[in-house]
Parts: C-alpha cells; sequence; structure tokens
C-alpha cells in the first residue's frame, strides 16, 4: 500500500515538478541567448518561470515529506530510547500535518481573495487565483502525507539509523 | 525583546523534540505575529509570504544551480579534474590528498554543493589514494575539508540564500568567493604538508608524472573550464544576472553529460526530481526563515541588540569575532544553513549598523558553514563519506579532519583580517 502511494507519488508530483524544472531550464536559456543575440527575450518568459517555479517547489513537497527530507535537528536521536521513537515520529508528524495543513488553508483564503480582485499578472494576464489554489493543493497533499505517516511508519523512519544525505543545501 | 527570545526559546525546543525546523519557524513565526499583532494580520503576511517567496522569478537561481551541480556530478568531470591535480601534485609527500583538494576546488567552481562535491570526490580520489596506501583519516580528512570548498568557489547554494534574505547582490557575493577559495585551497593544502611531516607514512608519494602526461590530463578538464567561464565568467562581466547565469549553466551541464554519454533518459528524470526535492526542501526552510524573521523585525529585538552592540563596543571587529566564535560552537552541534536562517535577522543588521561590508559578511558566513560542515560531532560532510565508505569508522574520519578545521579557522582569521581578499575582485563589478 505504502509503496504504491509513493509511486503513484512519483509519478505525479515527482514528474510534474521534474517537467517544470526542466522547461525552466529551456526557458531561461533560450530566453537569455535571445536577449543577447536577437535583442528579443520570450514574450512573458519571466512570468511563465514564476508559475513553474510554483510548480517545481510545490510539487516536489509532499516527496520531501514522503522521504522525511526536512532539516531536522537530529543530534538527540541517540538519547531517545526505542520505545518511545514511534511515538515521537508519530507527534512530529500530526504537528507538521497541522502546520502544512494551516498553510493550505491560508493559500485558499488568498486564492479566493485573488479571485475576487481578478488579480493577474502584469503581461500575460494570467489569473493568479489558479496559483495560489496549486499552492494551497499541495501545501494539502503534504499534510496528508504527514497524517498518514501519523498511523503507518514511514519509510524513512526504517533508514533513519543512517544520516541520509538528503540536506544536498550545503 | 522578551517575545523574541521566546520566540527563539520555543523554535530550538520544538528542534529538540525533533520538529522539522521548517515547522518549529513556522509556528513560532506565526504564533509570535498573532499574538503580537492579532491573528487575523498574521494569517494575511504568512500567506503573503509563501506566495511571494513560491512565485518569484529571481529565485529560480536556486533550483538551477542545484540542477548543475546534479548534472556535473554525473557528468565523470570530478575523475578528470582528480587526474588533472594528480599529474601536477601526485609525486609528492601527500600528493594524492593535495591533488584531492585541488580537484574539489576545481569541481567547486561548477558545483554550488559542500555535500555533492564530497561525495562526487570521495568516490573518485578515495579509492586512489587507498591504493598508494594512504591513512583512512588523511584521506577522508582531505576529502572532507575539500568537498566545502563547493559552497566557497563560486556557484554557491549558501551564498545564493545569504543573498536572499539579506538582499545582497548574488554576482558579487559569487566574485567575492573566488580569491578566499584559493586561500583556502593552500591553507588545505598547507595541512596536508603538515600531516605527512609529521607522519610520511599516511601519505606516501605516487609515481612522478611528466609532462606529455600532464598535458593530456589538463587538456581534459575543458569542459570544466569551458562551463567556469561561461558561467562565473558571464556574471562578473555583467552579461549575465546570477538567474540569468544560473539557467545558462545548467543548461550547459546538460549539453556536457549529453556528450559524455552519461545521461541516460531514466537518469534525467532521476536528476531532475532530485534537484526538485531539494529545491523543495531549500525553500520550504526558506519560507519558514521568513515567516519567522517577520515576527523577529516585529519585535525590538533587532534594533535592541544593534543599539545595545554599537553604543558598547569600542572595537566593532571584536563584535565580528565574537559572533564568529558563537557561530563556531553552534556550527558543532547544528546543521548549518539552520544556524544561518536563524541567526541573520539578528547579526546581519549589527553588521551593517557597524559599517561592515555585506558581501565580505556573507564570505565569513560560508567559511563558518564549511567549519560546520566538517566539525565533529556534527558534520553533514562526515556523515556524507561515512555513508559512501562503510569500512572507515567515523571514529577515523573525526580524527582525521582536526588538522583542516584548524586550516580553515586560521582562514576565517586571515579572511577578518584582511577583507579586500574577499572585495578585492568584486569591487571591479558595476
Amino acid at each position: 500500500m505504502l509503496k504504491f502511494l509513493e509511486n503513484a507519488l512519483r509519478w505525479t508530483c515527482g514528474t510534474l515538478s521534474a517537467g517544470a524544472l526542466f522547461s525552466i531550464m529551456w526557458l531561461t536559456l533560450v530566453d537569455v541567448s535571445g536577449r543577447k543575440f536577437l535583442n528579443n527575450s520570450v514574450p512573458g518568459g519571466l512570468e511563465i518561470t514564476e508559475i513553474l517555479m510554483v510548480v517545481v517547489i510545490f510539487g516536489a513537497l509532499p516527496l520531501v515529506s514522503w522521504r522525511g527530507e526536512h532539516v531536522v535537528f537530529d543530534s538527540l536521536d541517540g538519547l531517545v530510547p526505542r520505545v518511545l521513537k514511534s511515538l515521537q515520529h508519530r507527534l512530529v508528524n500530526l504537528v507538521c500535518a497541522v502546520v502544512f495543513g494551516l498553510l493550505a488553508r491560508l493559500m485558499v483564503m488568498r486564492a479566493e481573495r485573488f479571485a475576487e480582485y481578478g488579480d493577474i499578472t502584469s503581461y500575460l494576464h494570467i489569473p493568479l487565483a489558479p496559483v495560489a489554489y496549486l499552492m494551497a493543493l499541495m501545501l494539502m497533499v503534504t499534510a496528508l502525507v504527514h497524517l498518514l505517516f501519523v498511523f503507518a511508519v514511514p519509510p524513512s523512519l526504517a533508514a533513519s539509523l543512517q544520516h541520509a544525505p538528503g540536506k544536498a543545501a550545503s | 525583546m522578551t517575545e523574541a527570545l521566546l520566540g527563539f526559546l520555543a523554535v530550538f525546543a520544538m528542534a529538540f523534540l525533533r520538529i522539522p525546523l521548517a515547522v518549529a519557524m513556522t509556528i513560532a513565526g506565526l504564533v509570535g505575529l498573532g499574538l503580537m499583532r492579532g491573528w487575523m494580520p498574521a494569517y494575511a503576511s504568512t500567506s503573503q509570504v509563501v506566495f511571494e517567496t513560491g512565485f518569484a522569478y529571481v529565485l529560480s537561481v536556486v533550483p538551477l544551480f542545484v540542477l548543475m551541480g546534479n548534472f556535473v556530478a554525473r557528468a565523470g568531470m570530478a575523475q578528470d579534474l582528480f587526474n588533472a591535480a594528480n599529474a601536477f601534485v601526485g609525486h609528492r609527500r601527500g600528493g594524492l590528498a593535495m591533488a584531492s583538494i585541488i580537484a574539489s576546488g576545481g569541481f567547486g567552481s561548477i558545483c554550488g554543493s559542500s555535500i555533492a562535491t564530497a561525495a562526487t570526490m570521495t568516490r573518485v580520489a578515495y579509492p586512489q589514494m587507498r591504493k598508494f596506501g594512504y591513512s583512512d583519516t588523511l584521506a577522508t580528512g582531505a576529502i572532507a575539508s575539500g568537498g566545502t570548498l563547493g559552497i566557497l568557489i563560486p556557484p554557491s547554494t549558501i551564498l545564493v540564500i545569504y543573498g536572499i534574505i539579506t538582499e545582497t547582490n548574488i554576482g558579487k557575493l559569487f566574485i567575492a568567493g573566488i580569491l578566499p577559495g584559493i586561500l583556502a585551497i593552500g591553507l588545505l593544502c598547507l595541512a596536508v604538508v603538515l600531516v605527512t611531516w609529521r607522519d610520511p607514512s599516511a601519505g606516501p608519494p605516487a609515481p612522478r608524472q611528466g609532462w606529455r602526461q600532464r598535458l593530456i590530463a589538463v587538456r581534459n578538464v575543458w569542459g570544466v573550464a569551458v562551463l567556469f567561464l561561461l558561467v562565473i565568467g558571464g556574471i562578473y562581466g555583467g552579461v549575465f544576472t546570477a538567474t540569468e547565469g544560473a539557467g545558462v549553466g545548467a543548461a550547459g551541464a546538460f549539453f556536457f553529460a549529453l556528450f559524455k554519454g552519461t545521461l541516460q533518459p531514466k537518469m534525467l528524470v532521476e536528476i531532475l526530481i532530485e534537484s526538485s526535492r531539494t529545491t523543495a526542501m531549500l525553500f520550504t526552510i526558506l519560507i519558514a526563515a521568513m515567516i519567522f524573521t517577520n515576527f523577529i523585525n516585529f519585535t525590538s529585538m533587532p534594533a535592541d541588540l544593534r543599539d545595545f552592540i554599537v553604543q558598547f563596543s569600542p572595537n566593532p571587529i571584536m563584535v565580528v569575532v565574537m559572533m564568529m566564535g558563537i557561530y563556531i560552537l553552534l556550527g558543532m552541534v547544528m546543521e548549518e544553513l539552520a544556524i544561518v536562517l536563524l541567526t541573520i535577522p539578528v547579526f546581519f543588521p549589527i553588521i551593517t549598523a557597524l559599517g561592515f561590508d555585506p558581501v565580505w559578511f556573507g564570505i565569513l558566513i560560508v567559511t563558518i558553514v564549511e567549519i560546520g560542515l566538517i566539525s565533529p560531532p556534527v558534520g553533514l560532510n562526515l556523515f556524507v563519506i561515512n555513508a559512501l565508505l562503510p569500512g572507515v569508522k567515523l571514529t577515523a574520519i573525526y580524527r582525521g579532519v582536526w588538522p583542516f578545521v584548524a586550516a580553515d579557522i586560521v582562514r576565517l582569521g586571515i579572511l577578518i583580517a584582511f577583507p579586500f581578499i574577499a572585495l578585492w575582485l568584486p569591487g571591479f563589478m558595476k
């Protein structure tokens, strides 16, 4: 069941954000070369990039939560007795679910405001409400992932004894 | 002041309970702002931060540099770099360790991540050092410390994030990292010399290579040189903004990996998803830090602290030295990105109020992060190497890294004492 959900997330959210990222790369390349060599940039390229950025960030967020790749302070892990570990993980996931759920709710409110005022981007006149709704949807999926791990054992917990090099930032 | 302190305490308390730092900062920022300004304004400003950070053209610099790093990590460039450096210094005592440091520096000029650099060099350099009888302590120490050059020598994820939260010019920050990066290579190699001088058996010399072999080896790194000149040269020369440079760099690295034949479709999807995940993880904590900063800035803490320090410090540079001391201690036990995001809202106003250059401070921050990445017990680079080399004990890695930590601290002192090392090159930019 977990395996199925993981694959489902990978094939929906994963490919979606991967495609968006690849598109940003091409768009930037074409935009820059057009401007430097042909004095002609992609019309509205900037706004398309902005929307694709939303897809990359929020699309991949459920995967980050699924794999437990958020930055955590894990120096105390050795001190927590094994019995309490499972309880700790459930509680932490519950807190995460509530916070991401709240953020999703806030983004719905913002989307409703955008829709009400008819806010659009300045060049391509793309309405902003669907963008905010997309953020809300992805935040909700992320909240659901955490909610699931309140009840099920996340795959990352099984490997938690190993330090996952997922924090590729630094 | 009290509110802000309580906020920080709350973040630390939640983090200790293993709540992800991003979530902890969001809770503290949202609740703090809600209690001080009312809940509706707190909700509104939070959702505004989420939307505006997610929907921002300039910030596409982050995923594009991450993507570029992931492409070059798979393109076999690290091996070429190591061969080239090895051809020149491999015959010296500790030469292979030096070669891995120099190659890491070269790799850092096209990759903006310390972890990726350390992981890639581990696969390339460790087997060689092992073959020539290097001690595990020296080999892993050199790779771990060399890996941190990934974030000092441009491009650099940490500098991008510092630039975003402090609104400092990312292009200037990048260029400022070049000379300190070269200094770092020198000092780390010096550390190798000292280690092998005390214990010659730790790094026996490899056979000397002739000039013909050296030229061939150098010719093979043309790809790295082209990418670096294109991206960083373009940013320096004002041809690109950092964001545009990132896009060109990612595309360049993509083509390079494609021509090298290391990029199957399945691998491409894998790299893209991995880069997206890293981006999502970075933005989550970035957005959370901004929510938290909103709250901190609403309290009187940054101003109070700034006034207090500016009033009572006869010697501004001592303030910087003290901050660095705090960072080194924090860096031993905490995740470095988290430290930077948590402390910048408080420290940065002090630095600018004392009249220091934000670009220079950015380079100091990266240096601090580098030290944190390799200082035991909590150093991500050490864990990465440990995960890749199951045969080497973590305690051996801990033991081997100390001379290099010392070299980094010496470099930090030099950079504090001589700001022009960082500021000279960016001074020529518009």
